[in-house]
């Protein structure tokens, strides 16, 4: 049961990866405009055109 | 405009879906929208939206307004920002927005004008934020092709409120997260500390888990959960309650409790009680501010009714120059169908101007030269020449809009719902947990202090703090379906309580535009009716050709047209139609011309008069050819709505800038006493008038007029016809105007606060459940864990669930 001072840890590690996962995309504006993106979804990748 | 013609809607319009009589398209304006699309090869854009999303869009106002000042140096300083790589990059504000499509339309910005690097558009705001390269490109291009496709746009005025808002959602969604990793954790590890109350648990093993519990709930308690400790430690201080001051009470209590209990090394720890009470909290928060965003947002009209730019004459030459750069002293032109840009005195020329927009005042005004005109009225009938005697800062309708920004509302007459709640129960609390304190002190000290902190711990009041906010955000959301946007849900609190309510007249109690409601003879001759329009078209700006224009049938399809016209400014219009010649005005101007009015003719105008009404006539020959009754129209279900409204006991008063007799004749009408009808009062003194009551006042208004009044009161009500200031200080908008909304409106309010009480005893029943075995000495970790999200999950799940909101807010249709 000593291995839980390997595991403990360890689980812990793995949490924060995805807390700190979270706050990387908290901070680059990604919750900001919730909405858009889903009406984003619908569109087909077409060949961008430019009219340089 | 969308023009939705009478007859088989067998046809939609392509573009908006509205009915049309047998073409495609319901008006010009769609089909030019419709084929500049297809043109561009975009004709996905229809695959991209559904039914209803279509039938929102719109064509725009056939003029194009000036978007010549985007180009300007003072407007790049103030909007746009110059980046590294020489783009520039600023945001405008759409209207017309409805749908996927339009994303996906605007977002191919970048595709079909040259010089625009990027385009992105925020759909709930209906922002787009682009950078583009101005040696390729002007912005008056992009904006004007923009309006082209059906997206008029205006300047995005830097909006500190929006930015202060987005920064504390995200601070909001970081302490979310912080909680949630600690909640789930610890929950986690309590698991294993509960299996060990049964079973037996080896003391390091139990040690390593309280501690580490401990460490992840720190930043729950210290971090996440400040805000709470915030608003306790206020209301401490304002002498009020506040049911955060329970909740950090507990959330303290726990932790310290355990922090206490980890370091003896004694068993009992509710770390994970703590770090999942500030978790749940924290996401009733997130999902209560949702929600009231989403009507807040609908309810920004997005467009200002002052001109972005004002025509300055100087030095014998016309400039354009933004609004701030205007100076007093300085002269500018002022066209015919544009605003004014501020206070001012007239130089040359004569017109027509409407004053609408400051005193409801349907009818215009005639001014000339050394007569006052104010900044955001508009000029109707010809040019005009104006020294700008204030600048806007100063102006008459700047002063209104200043003190409407910074004005507060009135401090609250009463304690809300919840404070009393608080009240109630901190002393109650208080109460239980001395007598348990002290009738187990024999039993030892330290086990009696550890139960009267587990009976804390527990009586928190979670239940009630996570309901009460989602449902009133949920009230908030069903009446935003309903039509009824509410910005302020502690308004609705007042609304129950209600005891007068005010309304002003023009667009609030009437449509707001003039219509033609009576005719002489009844039924004029088509050539008369050809005639009147074609003299009518001549100023469409006008509200009486206006009303002409919208209330006589057109004859015929083909296009009658006027020549060789002269427009005499405060008196009529005369012109030509099929060679014969028709004179279309005021009676005074027709009297002075000398034309002949039979009998009968002047029975009609002086009924007309005495009522309020107005009066246009069409002459022909020195006669006359068609009498037109114009009135601004009483709204179809206010008297119905009124009635209702004094029915429960409320005073209903009518509140207008509009002449006496007009005011007089409407609450004749509409049975309000004619002690309760205010007429020809400005915007001050509206606002002076609500200031004064003594009683929890209602107001309802639309135009700038009323907006002092609107923040005077205790619950300011804007209708339909959103001018952007009004909006920012109303607590509720109706967008459409619908006078009905307002009873529902007060109804659904006293339906919520009933289902509160409700969920206030069920939560209540709860916590005396754990008082009662705090009390009793048989409280631990797992039976808080238990308690709190089961009560929080019932309470809740009832709350949203019977959802009889529909029977409060939409039920009487």
């Amino acid at each position: 049961m000593s291995i839980i001072y390997v595991l403990l840890p360890l689980s812990l590690i793995l949490a924060l990866i995805g807390l700190v996962a979270y706050i990387w995309a908290l901070r680059s504006g990604q919750f900001d405009d919730l909405e858009t993106p889903a009406r984003r979804v619908l569109f087909d990748d077409d060949q961008p055109k430019s009219p340089e | 405009m969308m023009n939705p013609a009478a007859g088989s809607a067998s046809h939609v319009c392509l573009h908006c879906n509205a009915p049309t009589a047998d073409d495609d398209f319901c008006c010009s304006g769609c089909r030019f929208i419709y084929q500049t699309i297809h043109g561009l090869g975009l004709g996905e854009f229809y695959r991209y939206r559904s039914a209803e999303e279509a039938a929102r869009a719109t064509a725009p106002d056939a003029a194009m307004p000036v978007y010549e000042s985007y180009d300007h140096d003072d407007f790049r300083d103030s909007h746009l920002n110059l980046l590294p790589s020489g783009n520039l990059r600023g945001v405008l504000h759409l209207s017309g927005i409805h749908c996927a499509g339009c994303v996906w339309l605007i977002e191919k910005l970048p595709q079909l004008l040259a010089g625009v690097r990027t385009a992105r558009l925020n759909f709930a705001d209906a922002n787009l934020e682009l950078t583009f390269d101005p040696a390729r490109i002007k912005l008056s291009e992009i904006a004007s092709f923009l309006h082209s496709l059906g997206y008029p746009s205006c300047p995005l005025e830097e909006d500190r409120m929006a930015d202060a808002e987005r920064k504390e959602e995200r601070v909001l969604l970081l302490r979310l997260g912080i909680a949630g990793f600690a909640a789930a954790n610890t929950m986690l590890l309590a698991v294993s500390l509960f299996q060990g109350l049964f079973t037996g648990i080896e003391r390091e093993y139990a040690e390593l888990l309280r501690r580490t519990s401990m460490v992840l709930a720190i930043p729950a308690v210290f971090y996440s959960a400040l805000p709470f400790y915030r608003a306790a430690f206020g209301a401490i201080i304002a002498r009020r309650f506040h049911i955060d001051l329970p909740i950090s009470i507990a959330i303290l209590v726990a932790f310290f409790l355990s922090a206490w209990n980890t370091a003896v090394g004694r068993e009992h720890v509710y770390f994970d009680s703590a770090a999942a009470l500030v978790f749940l909290l924290l996401a009733s928060r997130y999902i209560q501010r949702r929600a009231l965003q989403r009507a807040r947002r609908e309810a920004r009209a997005g467009w200002s009714f002052l001109p972005s730019a004002a025509r300055l004459i100087a030095g014998g030459t016309r400039r354009l120059v933004s609004l701030r750069a205007l100076k007093e002293g300085d002269v500018v032109e002022v066209l015919p169908g544009e605003r004014f840009p501020s206070d001012g005195v007239i130089e040359q020329g004569e017109s027509s101007v409407d004053l609408s927009v400051l005193t409801g005042e349907s009818l215009p005004d005639r001014v000339s030269h050394g007569g006052t005109v104010f900044g955001g009225t508009l000029n109707i009938s010809a040019p005009l020449q104006v020294r700008i005697r204030a600048s806007f800062a100063t102006s008459r309708v700047g002063r209104l809009l200043d003190e409407m920004s910074r004005g507060e509302r009135r401090p609250a007459r009463f304690l809300s719902f919840t404070e009393r709640v608080s009240a109630v129960f901190v002393v109650t609390v208080v109460v239980l947990a001395v007598i348990t304190l002290v009738s187990r002190w024999q039993l030892g000290p330290r086990d009696a202090i550890e139960t009267t902190l587990a009976l804390l711990i527990v009586t928190c009041p979670c239940a009630l703090a996570l309901a009460s906010p989602l449902m009133m955000a949920l009230a908030v959301s069903r009446a935003a379906r309903r039509g009824i946007l509410i910005k302020h849900v502690d308004s609705l609190e007042r609304l129950t309580r209600v005891k007068e309510i005010y309304l002003d007249k023009t667009g609030t109690l009437t449509r707001g535009v003039l219509t033609v409601s009576a005719t002489f003879p009844e039924r004029p001759h088509p050539s008369v009716l050809d005639a009147g329009v074609a003299l009518a078209a001549l100023t469409p700006s006008h509200p009486v050709s206006a009303a002409l224009l919208r209330s006589l049938p057109a004859a015929s399809r083909k296009e009658v047209h006027a020549e060789h016209p002269e427009l005499v400014a405060g008196r009529g219009v005369r012109a030509q139609v099929a060679g014969a010649e028709y004179r279309l005005g005021s009676r005074r101007w027709m009297e002075e011309w000398g034309v002949g009015i039979q009998p009968e003719e002047r029975a009609f105008i002086e009924a007309a008069e005495a009522a309020g009404s107005s009066i246009s006539i069409l002459a022909h020959d020195r006669r006359i050819a068609a009498l037109f009754r114009l009135d601004d129209q009483v709204k179809p279900e206010a008297e119905h709505c009124l009635s209702k409204l004094t029915g429960t006991g409320r005073a209903v008063f009518i509140l207008s800038g509009d002449r006496s007799a007009t005011v007089r004749e409407l609450g004749a009408r509409l049975r309000i006493p004619v002690e309760r009808c205010f007429a020809e009062k400005y915007p001050e003194e509206k606002r002076d008038i609500l200031r004064s009551s003594t009683s929890t006042t209602a107001m309802v208004g639309d135009g700038l007029n009323d907006g002092g009044a609107l923040q005077s009161a205790d619950v300011g009500i804007a209708v339909a016809g959103g001018i952007q200031p009004n909006i920012e200080v109303a607590d509720i908008i109706i967008p459409d105007g619908d006078l009905d909304s307002v009873g529902i409106l007060i109804d659904g309010a006293h339906n919520l606060f009933r289902r509160l009480r409700a969920v206030l005893a069920l939560s209540a029943v709860y916590n005396l459940c754990g008082a009662a075995l705090a009390m009793a000495g048989m409280m631990n970790p797992l039976i808080a864990a238990l308690i709190m999200p089961l009560s929080s999950v019932t309470v809740i799940g009832i709350a949203l669930y019977s959802d009889p909101f529909s029977r409060g807010k939409e039920g009487g249709r």
